[in-house]
């Protein structure tokens, strides 16, 4: 008998235990959100091209020197371009023709009608030698150069370099240089230095086109 | 037999009529208190699971906004709380991670005429910040800006080209613990708020600032070079979240060049004059702080550049808000010249 009543006392005390505390209220709420940014990027304006990311009958794009068999100095397209120049082991200034094409978008970005394009030329990022010394643009039948350019959607120009690796500075002892061609585009709209393209260039001071 | 079962059936019958009865009876204040958020305490979000910045083509100068209206449906007080949960960068071409680079300005504009910046900083340096006590059925605007600031010619801002990144933050509402009266306590209104039901956030229960440091407020320290013997000063510029005072201790140690070696402590207190001094950063502007080296640390920082040419300070913010404090630390290296290519360069 005093068994039975003292398991009952328990369970009653369990029970009441158990709801005693069982509110359900909210006492937090919660939702997401988000945002997402994307810088500008050059391609939108401006492509490169090299002869293999070239799609029309554009022929004459420049070969890498001394590369035996014969390869073009350009390869990849936009960001992903590249030009290995081949060796120019002891030569005065050379022009370098057609290195790869450049072609402004069709359609432009909205507001944009034309783009300015220039070349800036930058030296070896180890050695601070620089063996480019021009960098123009020519039109792609004809002759005549220009340093700057305005393009209107679709039009596509040459980029031309020249080198030269003579004198002490260039002793010829195997050495590969990397300069940088930036290509820089500028609207109406936007007169700074942003819209670029960095072109990696790489030139071989030493016998035979180099690595 | 008979006996014992009817005993049974009664102890049944007694457990379920005192179970019924716990059910139904009043429960204590506080949980009464608590019960009136009930179900009651729920967040809208004028852009719930959507974008609050969507920004494409972004260029170096520019900026780019968005505005949210986060509402309280419910009947109980919350403290909203916005937090980053997640960062996902995508590099463009030249490997530019644009949350490094990214600004932001997070504006309480519930009062269009009167905003009010709850946060500025990088967009990377938001985790966590409490914003303002929610009313029920009251309803905050913010508005985010986003820029990318011009770091001027000179191709710095190139790496961030194409770049794109994405922010996924949280809006968190929590029921704002009530005191034990009966009555809800009043939610005073900000100053020059206009409307929407919010206000400051009260402190604890008790009207004690909770020591939680993930709400103390954020502090941006930015030690610029300097010559810190010439002036016998280091100098700083500091700008928090939210309103805080700072309290700046220093210490010297040393500085070897191998970076798994160990730094020897010179001297662990009172490098800087006042340490016991709280200064006050505000939000809106960066302060800059100038923290003098005593006569003691002036001498230790000199006999160390002396004898080996470098020395280490550890700068320690202590940040008190009203929320909680926090301490963050900062190491900077002293030289006495350093040479490079060839040039001798004197600085800090």
């Amino acid at each position: 008998m005093r068994r039975l009543l003292l398991v009952a006392a328990v369970s009653v005390l369990a029970i009441a235990a158990l709801t005693m505390p069982a509110s359900r209220a909210n006492f937090a709420s919660s939702s997401v959100t988000h945002a997402n940014v994307a810088m500008d990027h050059t391609s939108r304006y401006l492509q490169l091209l090299s002869d293999a990311a070239d799609t029309t009958t554009l022929t004459g794009y420049a070969d890498k020197r001394n590369a035996i068999p014969l390869v073009r100095a350009a390869t990849g397209a936009d960001d992903a371009l590249a030009v290995a120049l081949g060796g120019y082991k002891n030569t005065n200034s050379t022009p370098i023709p057609r290195v790869l094409s450049l072609q402004a978008r069709d359609p432009l970005p909205a507001g944009v009608a034309s783009i300015t394009v220039t070349a800036t030329l930058l030296p070896d990022g180890a050695s601070g030698k620089q063996p480019l010394t021009g960098a123009t643009f020519g039109p792609l039948t004809g002759a005549g150069s220009s340093t700057s350019l305005t393009l209107a959607p679709g039009d596509k120009r040459w980029l031309n370099l020249s080198a030269s690796m003579k004198g002490s500075a260039f002793p010829g002892n195997n050495l590969l240089y990397h300069p940088v061609v930036r290509i820089t585009v500028r609207h109406a709209g936007y007169a700074g230095s942003f819209l670029s393209y960095d072109v990696p260039v790489s030139i071989w001071d030493g016998n035979g086109s180099g690595p | 037999m008979r006996r014992v079962t009817a005993i049974v059936v009664a102890a049944l019958v007694g457990v379920v009529a005192v179970a019924a009865g716990a059910l139904a009876r009043e429960r204590p204040a506080e949980m009464e208190q608590m019960a009136a958020a009930s179900g009651a305490l729920a967040l809208s979000n004028s852009a719930s699971g959507a974008a609050i910045i969507t920004a494409h083509g972004l260029m170096p100068g520019e900026a780019t906004t968005g505005e949210i209206t986060l509402g309280n449906t419910g009947e109980a007080a919350g403290l909203l709380v916005l937090a980053r949960t997640a960062i996902t960068d995508t590099p463009g071409p030249y490997g530019g991670r644009l949350s490094d680079a990214l600004t932001l300005v997070i504006e309480d504009v519930t009062a269009p005429a009167t905003p009010r910046e709850v946060f500025y900083g990088e967009v990377g340096g938001l985790e966590r910040v409490a914003l303002d006590a929610l009313a029920g059925g009251g309803a905050r605007t913010y508005r985010f800006t986003v820029e990318f600031p011009d770091t001027g010619p000179g191709g710095a801002d190139n790496a961030y080209i194409g770049s794109a990144v994405r922010f996924d933050y949280e809006w968190r509402a929590e029921a704002l613990p009530l005191p034990p009266a009966a009555t809800p306590a009043p939610v005073p209104a900000p100053p020059g708020a206009g409307g929407g039901g919010g206000g400051e956030p009260p402190t604890g229960p008790s009207g004690e600032t909770p020591n939680d440091p993930s709400k103390a407020p954020i502090i941006y320290l930015k030690i610029p070079r300097q010559r810190v013997i010439h002036t016998d000063a280091v100098r700083l510029y500091a700008r928090c979240s939210s309103r805080c005072r700072v309290k700046f201790s220093g210490r010297a140690e040393t500085a070897p060049r191998a970076k798994r070696a160990t730094r020897r402590p010179l001297l662990r207190r009172g490098l800087f004059r006042g340490e016991q001094t709280k200064r006050r950063v505000g939000v809106k502007r960066q302060k800059l702080l100038k923290l003098k080296l005593t006569r003691r640390g002036r001498s230790t920082l000199r006999r160390q550049l002396d004898s080996k040419a470098r020395v280490g300070v550890v700068i320690r913010a202590r940040v008190k808000g009203r929320y909680g404090t926090r301490t963050v630390k900062r190491r900077i290296v002293l030289h006495t010249t350093l040479v490079r290519d060839g040039k001798r360069i004197s600085g800090r």
